[in-house]
């Protein structure tokens, strides 16, 4: 059901997004007259999504923060988390803990507004470092026994495609989220456990996946009026 | 109105990820088909079994018997298969190394094994060869030995 209403509200932004374009098109065509890619500021955040999911979800935690960097229309942005999950399946347990990255670039299409409010499209490169585990009971000729396996140490990387808002709200307050499209999930291929979830991306069997993260931010600003 | 079908069509391609399921239909199987082959003319063998032990299982798992292949139970603890053969002419070890790989499919279908050969040898024998890697409910021959 949370799936369900996450879609909802999702569907519903990047429709507000697409509005926004409109607006960002017209901007865009006013020509340039002075381009500066000297960065004026650093903002850093938290995801408010995952934090409510860790609230309302057994079993579940993710904690993730934000921080970009402008350059122009352009900006760097760093993503990093950690997420834990526990999952009673028909047979057994299945535990999944890990920290992901990632790291990517936003172009903003709202360039010539005066508070720097942001509608952008951009893409991550993501990368998970976890550790699964299945406790289950296997039915078997040998006997119906408990197997225990474990993935220890593994890595997965992702491609995403991204867009989204940031508004800011009162002085070096931000909100904004970010909508994204994820990709061609990289995974161990002889693993004792073929990776079923992996942080930061998700159950890898969805392909394409994609996911929602709200932020709230702060920006620290780098040079004077900016 | 343009904006309210815009709205309607993402909606609906949304909503259709909600019913995405795990695939509870397991095709994969942990028994194993040995066939025998004729090492000179490479032509299918019928071979007269006085027994067949398996290592992990207790008794007999085939006696007196004159056949062209063995169906045979991977154990999903283990990583190896011992399969001995007694013929009137000779006595034979099949060992075929594996990986059993657990596959959470979804939380409602639970962990399943999917079993992947990586190597087969045997004494006594002129040679085993994989034929099929991975282990499905097709059962198609997956070990060839030749004598």
């Amino acid at each position: 059901m949370s799936v369900f209403i996450s879609k909802i509200i999702t569907t519903l932004l990047l429709i507000s997004a697409l509005v926004c374009t409109g607006q960002a098109k017209a901007v865009a065509e006013k020509k340039d007259t002075v381009k500066s890619f000297r960065p004026t500021g650093i903002r850093i955040g938290a995801d408010m999504v995952g934090a409510i999911k860790t609230g309302i979800t057994p079993g579940f935690s993710n904690q993730e923060i934000f921080a970009d960097i402008d350059f122009h229309r352009y900006y760097l942005v760093a993503e990093a988390g950690r997420s834990s999950r526990e999952l009673t399946i028909s047979n057994g347990t299945y535990t999944n803990t890990g920290s992901y990255l990632r790291l990517g670039a936003d172009v903003n299409f709202l360039v010539k507004d005066p508070d720097k409010n942001m509608f952008f499209l951009g893409f991550r490169y993501g990368r998970a470092f976890y550790d699964e585990r299945v406790v289950y009971l296997t039915e078997s000729e040998f006997g119906d026994r408990e197997k225990i396996a474990a993935n220890s140490g593994v890595s997965s990387g992702w491609v995403e495609l991204t867009t989204g808002l940031r508004i800011k709200v009162w002085k070096a307050f931000w909100m904004g989220y970010t909508g994204r499209i994820k990709f061609s999930p990289s995974t161990p291929q002889e693993s004792p456990v073929a990776p079923y979830d992996i942080p930061g991306y998700g159950l890898t069997f969805k392909q394409p996946w994609w996911g929602f993260s709200y932020y709230v931010m702060f920006r620290l600003p780098l040079k004077k009026n900016s | 109105m343009r904006l309210s079908i815009l709205l309607i069509v993402v909606t609906a391609l949304s909503l259709s990820g909600c019913f995405e399921k795990g695939d509870c239909q397991n095709q994969t199987s942990n028994i194993v088909k040995v066939a025998f082959f004729n090492s000179s003319d490479q032509k299918v063998l019928k071979v007269q079994l006085d027994s067949v032990f398996i290592r992990g299982l207790e008794g007999k798992f085939i006696e007196d018997e004159e056949l062209e292949s063995i169906v045979i139970p991977l154990d999903p603890l283990s990583d190896e298969a011992v399969i001995t053969l007694y013929r009137p002419e000779a006595t034979n070890t099949i060992t075929i190394g594996y990986i059993a790989r657990t596959t959470v499919l979804d939380p409602a279908c639970g962990a399943t094994d999917l079993y992947l050969l990586k190597k087969a040898s045997g004494e006594g024998i002129s040679s085993a060869t994989i034929t099929q890697e991975i282990v499905s409910v097709s059962l198609t021959t997956n070990v060839s030995v030749y004598f």
